[in-house]
């Protein structure tokens, strides 16, 4: 055999006979170049544990709900509905009995419209926009959006935006934001968000599906 | 330490599938948390990344739950969640070719392996094989991955992979053999 096939040996790792094994060592104990191959290999085989330490990770609960959210979501997906949904959204929100409305009656009164209701990026834009001529502050909290076809999970923090400003979370602005998915090389793809809509910032409103298209 | 699924399929993997087949959430939620920890750790055997890694486990998980229909019950669950994480991960490694996008991607594993590796020698031994398992080409990367840091089979792997056991030997020699150069010309510096 030459160095090559013995080489081959080391290096698949090869499940030898008991002959081929005596065989291997004879090599070795003759051949400097081969018992070079061989101890690369024992260095190979620490690299790898190492590496495997990066091991079966323990459940993330999180990441769990983040993808029973993205079944649900992708479901639930329905056409766009007409724009007098964005008014009569914006209409019931602003209304003063709202201000102190239950997060219950707020799910209860949404829910006849559908949880599933489809807004244009734009729609949204202009929703927000109405809200804040109302003098009334649109809290978005954004959690996913689908860009490209893959879920990219972002957790933003729920905060609440001064009067007439359109808060989607710590980090961006409505009109950052929009600019932003409008650059999207992607835009054409269909985007999903997960908002929540309401005239305060108390923390218990519900959280809404939307699916958003250009 | 077992680096493969921890997860035995048996009957009540099988149930729990079926009654996912009837769209049923709370049972999906259920297979989830039972193989969400192993997909995530392939995932990240493929990329690297966190980010990227919960990316795709989402993404396949989310496929799993439109797919359930087609299921056979004949087939392994693990190996056909695998070869959806696995086909997800090239899409990743083939983008990040494209965009030239630097081996740094794997930094942030660099911590965890710190905190795990007796020695210094072997973190930069690890680092090595990485560095040099992600310039493979991508056929070799997944073989790679899945033989030797997933511990799978080579029936294993050429059923997720979808290819012949004789070509996932082969794959795996050449990544090996190339890595194995790359260790005796020295590690990169990170």
């Amino acid at each position: 055999m030459t160095c090559t096939e013995y080489q081959f040996w080391i290096e698949s790792q090869t499940d030898l006979s008991s002959a081929e094994q005596r065989d291997l060592e004879r090599h070795l104990a003759v051949c400097a170049d081969c018992r070079r191959v061989a101890q690369t290999m024992q260095s190979y085989e620490i690299g790898i544990k190492a590496l495997q330490q990066i091991t079966l990770t323990e459940t993330d609960e999180n990441a769990v709900e983040a993808i029973i959210g993205a079944a649900k979501m992708t479901s639930r997906l329905r056409p766009v509905k007409q724009r007098m949904w964005v008014e009569q959204l914006v209409n019931m929100i602003t209304e003063p009995v709202f201000r102190f409305a239950t997060a219950a009656l707020i799910v209860l009164t949404l829910g006849l419209f559908g949880f599933q209701e489809v807004y244009t990026v734009h729609q949204l834009n202009q929703l927000a926009e109405s809200m804040a001529q109302r003098g009334r502050s649109m809290h978005v909290q954004t959690k996913y959006f689908w860009e490209d076809m893959k879920w990219r999970s972002k957790v933003e923090h729920w905060s609440s935006g001064t009067q007439g400003a359109t808060i989607i979370s710590s980090h961006f602005l409505w009109p950052e934001l929009y600019q932003r998915l409008t650059a999207l090389p992607q835009f054409a793809k269909p985007l999903a968000w997960r908002i929540r809509l309401g005239n305060t910032s108390s923390a218990g409103l519900e959280k809404i599906w939307y699916r958003l298209q250009r | 330490m077992a680096n493969r699924s921890t997860q035995p399929e048996n009957i009540d993997t099988h149930d729990l599938i079926r009654i996912c087949q009837e769209g049923d959430l709370a049972a999906f939620r259920e297979l989830v948390l039972q193989y969400q920890g192993a997909a995530q750790g392939l995932a990240r055997r493929f990329v690297g990344n966190l980010e990227d890694a919960e990316d795709i486990v989402q993404e396949a998980f989310v496929r799993v739950w439109h797919h359930l229909a087609r299921f056979d019950f004949n087939k392994s669950f693990t190996n056909w969640l695998f070869r959806i994480i696995a086909n997800l991960a090239y899409d990743v490694l083939r983008k990040r070719i494209k965009q030239n996008a630097s081996i740094t991607k794997w930094g942030d594993s660099i911590d965890f392996i710190t905190q795990e590796s007796n020695t210094d020698e072997a973190l930069q031994i690890a680092m090595t094989i990485r560095y040099k398992a992600a310039r493979l080409p991508l056929k070799q990367q997944l073989v790679f991955v899945l033989r030797d840091l997933q511990e799978l089979s080579v029936a294993e792997v050429a059923n997720i992979l979808q290819i012949s056991e004789n070509a996932v030997k082969v794959n795996l020699h050449h990544a090996r053999h190339a890595i194995r150069l790359q260790l005796e010309q020295g590690g990169e510096e990170f």
